[in-house]
């Protein structure tokens, strides 16, 4: 394998005059993005740091690829992306945090009126490769980072002609599916979940925004799986992580964090339009987080009437949860002290007789006596 | 008439069809048979400034709509060589060091939506003797900024002295 061949491409400075032609612009904080946003000018990169040189830019040349960090265009971000649209035919990649996953999911599978405003998106932070890989195979394709190891593996440059880079991307997202999912239940998993809701927690903490956890597991689990079998336990999971991901809001992050425990985070969306603002909104008079309290409800009723279709006619109506509802910054300022705090709502919802579910600190803490 | 689209008047106007300083800039580009381009937000204005290197542009938006992203956009114009008006909504809590930093970039502020005719006429007096590319190799001339008494009208605040 000649891998000095390439190493050797890698290293050499680009040639600058044809920047814009077929090249790539990445437009905002690149090193809010990516590990060796250092490196930056050894590619052919343009780099605009603000949204507005951005399109400029972009529209004034021809590049292959548009890669936009989305971390700090909190609240532009569907303008900038509508006008960069019709300003150049490059393909855009949100370069989003793990936060942001949510929001760059649905900007690239829906998009808003008049179709998508991205074409793909990329959870940072990660290596330049990726991006370059987006352009051509012989603008950086070569390169493929695995996402279980994040190191850059360089291919043959004899071999770049051959790669496919569809292919290539149909593998990371295979690959990065299996590092965050939760097989049984296609939520995410307890990694992913304690990940998200840090980098959640250190992003609301610098934008004054809220966070609300809620942990909560199935009553009586251990007697289903013990009586019935494990098929039943099985399908009882998987219900429970079908009704609460239909219960919440599309950027809330759902995981299911060990046996038959689960956990959902919600925060404040800084995407979302004014119609939906304050996604974790709080009543005015007893600050408590109304929007999560709803959705906890809501999923509370609907796994209530749900059916265990492997029980027969006996398995309808007979699942109930127990939860607690921790929120940042009023019960913790930390995701361990969030995570315990609800914990012991938790428990001592049990302790109070199972299915409910227990606001921290609250005198009359159930939540199905908050309106 | 035909009109030469390198060097006939183009005024592009931010924001949205009904606010009243966009109402009032159409009207009166088409009083002056200027090209217009109605952008919702400067993003879009972004990209017709960037598509129109060689036109002779002008900028006219509420200063709350031009000013979004930390009055990027207002460099921006000025290294185009573009000139900007802007409607300053007197009840709007600005600052006054913003307002003034924006000033020295060669912004023009408009009190009224009328007040866009007086921007027009100096920009189109002056426009022909001078190029959006001597304004972006030059600079700005200090006939287009306001001086302190100006803004101090505009923002209702009496003199220091």
């Amino acid at each position: 394998m000649d891998k000095g061949a390439n190493s050797v491409w890698l290293n050499r400075e680009p040639d600058r005059s044809s920047l814009g032609m077929g090249g790539i612009l990445l437009i905002g904080d690149i090193h809010r993005a990516f590990v060796d946003a250092d490196s930056v000018d050894h590619y052919p990169c343009e780099v605009a740091p603000s949204l507005l040189e951005g399109m400029d830019r972009a529209a004034r040349g021809d590049f292959a690829v548009v890669g936009v960090v989305m971390d700090g265009t909190a609240g532009h971000l569907y303008a900038a992306l509508r006008a960069l649209r019709k300003a150049t035919c490059a393909r855009i990649v949100l370069l989003a945090q793990m936060h942001e996953e949510p929001i760059a999911r649905r900007l690239v599978e829906e998009g808003s009126e008049g179709g998508r405003l991205a074409d793909e998106y990329m959870v940072c932070p990660t290596f330049l490769t990726q991006v370059l890989g987006r352009a051509s195979p012989a603008v950086g394709g070569a390169s493929a980072t695995s996402p279980s190891d994040g190191q850059a593996q360089t291919a043959p440059t004899g071999a770049v002609a051959h790669v496919d880079p569809a292919q290539l991307e149909r593998r990371l997202r295979h690959l990065e599916r299996l590092a965050t999912t939760d097989e049984l239940t296609e939520l995410k998993n307890r990694r992913y979940l304690l990940e998200f809701a840090r980098q959640v927690l250190e992003r609301s903490k610098a934008s004054h925004g809220r966070v609300t956890l809620l942990l909560f597991d199935i009553d009586n689990f251990k007697h289903y799986n013990d009586v019935y079998g494990h098929l039943v336990g099985d399908e009882i999971l998987r219900q429970a992580g079908i009704l609460v991901r239909r219960s919440c809001r599309p950027h809330d992050v759902v995981g299911r964090i060990g046996g038959d425990e689960f956990a959902v985070v919600f925060w404040d969306d800084p995407y979302r339009t004014t119609d939906h603002a304050g996604a974790d909104r709080r009543s005015p008079e007893t600050d408590h987080p109304v929007e999560a309290i709803s959705v906890a409800k809501r999923f509370q009723k609907a796994f209530g009437n749900a059916e265990v279709h492997l029980l027969g006619p006996d398995g309808r109506g007979i699942l109930t949860i127990s939860g607690g509802l921790a929120s940042f910054p009023r019960d913790g300022s930390s995701i361990e002290e969030l995570f315990e705090r609800a914990d012991m709502a938790l428990l001592e919802a049990k302790r109070d007789g199972k299915n409910r579910i227990y606001l921290v600190g609250e005198p009359q803490n159930d939540i199905a006596n908050i309106r | 008439m035909t009109r030469n689209a390198r060097v006939h008047p183009h005024i592009i106007v931010v924001g949205e069809r009904q606010n009243r300083i966009v109402t009032e800039a159409v009207r009166l580009a088409g009083e002056y048979d200027l090209v217009v381009t109605r952008c919702d937000d400067i993003y879009s204005a972004a990209t017709e400034l960037a598509r129109h290197p060689d036109r002779f542009l002008m900028v006219v938006g509420a200063f709350r709509q031009l000013s979004r992203n930390k009055y990027d956009f207002f460099s921006l114009a000025q290294r185009n060589g573009v000139h900007c008006c802007c409607l300053l909504d007197r009840e709007a809590d600005i600052e006054r060091d913003k307002i003034l930093a924006v000033v020295r970039l060669g912004v023009r502020l408009a009190g009224e939506p009328a007040d866009i005719r007086s921007f027009l006429d100096e920009r189109l007096v002056a426009g022909r003797h001078r190029s959006a590319e001597a304004d972006r190799e030059h600079g700005f001339g200090e006939e287009f900024r306001a001086s302190e008494d100006e803004i101090r009208a505009l923002l209702g605040q009496e003199s220091d002295g």
